[in-house]
């Protein structure tokens, strides 16, 4: 028991390292990098369109991952959406579709 | 534009994300189950959360875990699945430029997909108080921390969060932030670039490639369809609960 939860191998100190510094790079280098760039304005108009592309490409691979029932999942968030616009509401329309769908069929 | 940190934002950021808190919570406790299963103890977990807190990739080297560990294949798979991470931050800069480092730097580190789908979302919209990025990210800090444990507790007696569909949360909010975001016809553009350049690459390459590329597909469309006569209105502040 006390194994299972308190085990620290040196091991596993490393490799978590390793992960962190990776991953903090990114999150840390990302946004460094914007700063040492000068950007026309042309260019920094266009790149107020990222976070939409960046969800873009969150949705619509994963969507299509979760197949027709995802698609429709997406549909019903939409609508949700346009009706009221409510996260958690659309959350759960998408959700209950999802599962509903999975159940019927 | 005025760039403010305040605990209101803090805690606007903390409502608008709660809707969250069920599925990344579930999602916690697959990782601690799975982590279990693997044999990594809830200390070692616990450390992952802390200083990785990066849920999709803790769990894809979840298999790759006996010892020796094989450093480099952890490594490249946490390479490969948090490089979409620079995007989430990049896009960060124009809201947080104008605060310190110190506080900047540090908040960067909690940033998740979906505190910064909220977040980014929220600015679309008009916000600019940078304590609302705090407050999304502590939400998603204060479900996972606690709901890895649990999982790590449970063990298989944890439900399948497919089960109830809550795969399909993520995607179903992230799909809501951008039909909330939806402002003209000019966004169609770039987002179907992105949707096109993400579903190729997410075919043919591994790990989050596919991101990236929906991104740069975005905004390398935005920039060359850009009409220079074009002036960018700024959007009127709008509610979302």
């Amino acid at each position: 028991m006390s194994d299972a939860w308190f085990a620290l191998h040196r091991e596993t100190i490393i490799v978590i390292f390793v992960m962190a510094v990776i991953t903090y790079g990114f999150r840390a280098g990302g946004y460094w990098l914007m700063g040492r760039v000068t950007l026309s304005s042309r260019v920094e108009a266009g790149l107020a369109y990222l976070p939409g592309a960046v969800i873009t490409a969150l949705v619509v691979p994963a969507a299509l991952e979760a197949g027709v029932e995802g698609i429709l999942g997406l549909v019903a968030v939409a609508i949700t959406m346009r009706v009221k616009s409510n996260l958690l509401l659309a959350m759960v329309a998408g959700v209950a579709t999802v599962w509903l769908l999975r159940n019927l069929t | 534009m005025n760039v403010t940190f305040t605990r209101a934002g803090v805690v606007t950021g903390f409502r608008s994300t709660l809707p969250l808190g069920l599925p990344v919570g579930a999602y916690g406790a697959v990782f601690g189950l799975l982590a279990q299963q693997a044999g990594v103890s809830a200390l070692e977990a616990t450390l992952l959360n802390l200083f990785v807190f990066a849920g999709a990739a803790q769990m894809a080297v979840l298999p790759y875990w006996e010892y020796p560990l094989p450093i480099l294949v952890i490594a490249t798979t946490t390479f490969l699945i948090n490089l979409r991470l620079v995007l989430l931050t990049a896009s960060l800069r124009p809201w947080l430029r104008r605060l310190p480092g110190r506080l900047v730097y540090p908040l960067l580190h909690n940033v998740s997909d979906e505190s910064w789908s909220v977040a980014m979302m929220r600015y679309r919209l008009g916000e600019r108080d940078a304590g609302v990025v705090l407050g999304c990210n502590l939400v998603i800090m204060v479900v996972w921390f606690p709901g890895t444990l649990l999982g790590f507790a449970l063990g298989d007696r944890i439900p399948n969060p497919e089960q109830f569909g809550l795969d399909f949360a993520f995607t179903a909010v992230f799909g809501a932030m951008l039909f909330a975001g939806y402002r003209s016809k000019r966004d169609l553009g770039p987002w179907l670039a992105s949707a096109l350049a993400a579903t190729l690459v997410w075919w043919l390459a591994p790990g989050t490639w596919y991101v990236v590329a929906g991104g740069i597909a975005g905004v390398a469309t935005a920039i060359l369809t850009a009409d220079s006569s074009h002036h960018v209105n700024v959007p009127e502040p709008e509610v979302i609960e």
